[in-house]
């Protein structure tokens, strides 16, 4: 997937109007919330990428969950 | 756990739920705004929840939906040999409520009365036990399901307080004539995880936070139910699939095959995002408690009953049936629903 449609797809799992991109620090976003958290997990296991609860919950920038749900660094 | 039982059918199922329902955006009025209530019922599929006038009781629930099954002549009292209350709301501490039940429902005195404490995966495992009770029992077995959790909730948790409703359902398994086709299971239970979904307080080991007249103090967090969200999605899509994908092995079907996945309505996330890990098509795989809730032990009845209100039950002859959470445990079935009776769902008033 590339970052483009990985940055789409974030936006739509989040429901945000907020502008996203890469770098965007997600602590900073009001839509990573718990909801978002679960939601980013279910579409990791729905597309058999195995993530930890934990690093899901450690990731601060849009480019860290790019990372985990394609294992592209 | 893998079994095979046969001989044995799901032949009635009834359930209800409460004529009162209320949206995410009424629900959560004090903690979110309206935009943000309406973001939160998108990404959970739940518009409105069923919630149940505060004294009425799971009992009361499944009580109205078996004298539905038995005012319409489908079941008789006297057929059945077992009663089984599948649910983590009894009515009280003590006697177990299956006893209350049978009483009020003027059932036999020889039968066996039995409260389990599930939740989500309660409706597979009902089933199971039910067949194994039948398999020296020559009447019928009632499994009485469902919760009225809305009442555990505490006021400013945002991640329970949106998703829970009320609902009841009463399901009837029997014995086939002449045998019939095989149902196979598959059980799993993981205490260790334990305190990911938990009521701290009310049993044996602490007693719920009160004021000196006995009322239960509710900016207490610790007198509800606490969820880890985040350990019960990770629960739902690997145990629950890995106890499924084994299922189907064991049953010697493909998913091809299964003409019906009803899945525990925990929210929509979870059915749409357990269907894609099994790669089986969301279509055949429904949410259709979007404005109910999720009703633990009774979603899975709720879900058949929605269907056969939608017009949309047809004849399942490989349905497969998996309750995951509270345990944590993870219950799952392959059977043939193709003679199972389903009403419509009820409405509580």
């Amino acid at each position: 997937m590339s970052e483009k449609d990985f940055v789409n797809k974030m936006v739509q799992l989040m429901d945000t109007e907020e502008e996203i991109d890469m770098d965007t620090n997600l602590l900073n976003l009001p839509e990573w919330d718990s909801l978002s958290l679960v939601g980013f997990l279910a579409m990791c296991r729905a597309n058999d990428r195995y993530v930890e609860p934990r690093n899901v919950k450690a990731a601060q920038t849009v480019r860290d969950l790019y990372v985990m749900f394609t294992g592209v660094k | 756990m893998l079994g095979v039982v046969s001989g044995i059918k799901l032949s009635h199922v009834a359930s209800i739920v409460s004529k009162n329902r209320m949206s995410i955006e009424e629900r959560c009025a004090h903690l979110l705004t309206p935009k943000q209530a309406a973001r939160l019922a998108r990404g959970t599929g739940f518009k409105r929840l069923s919630i149940a006038p505060s004294e009425v009781c799971t009992s009361d629930l499944c009580y109205r939906a078996a004298t539905e099954l038995f005012d319409r002549g489908l079941v008789k009292r006297e057929e059945i040999g077992a009663l089984l209350f599948i649910s983590e709301y009894p009515d009280y501490p003590v006697p177990a409520t299956a006893f209350i039940l049978q009483g009020r429902l003027g059932l036999p005195h020889d039968i066996i009365a039995l409260d389990i404490n599930l939740g989500c995966p309660g409706f597979a495992y009902g089933i199971y036990l039910a067949s194994m009770l039948l398999s020296n029992m020559e009447r019928k077995v009632m499994m009485c399901f469902g919760g009225t959790s809305s009442r555990d909730r505490w006021k400013d948790d945002t991640s329970m307080l949106p998703l829970f409703g009320d609902g009841g359902a009463v399901a009837i398994v029997e014995k086939t004539e002449g045998g019939g086709v095989n149902a196979f299971y598959n059980i799993d239970s993981y205490g260790e995880r334990y305190d990911a979904l938990i009521t701290r307080r009310g049993g044996s080991r602490a007693n719920k936070i009160t004021d000196l007249e006995g009322n239960l103090i509710e900016t207490e967090r610790s007198n509800y139910e606490v969820m880890d969200g985040m350990a019960i999605m990770d629960f739902s899509l690997k145990e629950a699939p890995d106890n499924i994908e084994k299922l189907i092995e064991y049953a010697g079907i493909t998913k091809a095959d299964i003409d019906i996945s009803l899945f525990h309505q925990a929210n929509r996330m979870i059915v749409e995002a357990l269907a894609d890990k099994l790669k089986i098509e969301r279509e055949k795989a429904p949410f259709k408690c979007e404005d109910i809730g999720n009703t633990t032990s009774a979603s899975i009845p709720i879900c058949m009953t929605e269907l056969k209100s939608r017009g949309e039950f047809g004849s399942f002859k490989t349905a497969l049936i998996s309750g995951y959470g509270v345990g944590l445990a993870v219950s799952s079935a392959v059977l043939d629903l193709s003679e199972t009776n389903v009403l419509e769902t009820l409405q509580y008033e």
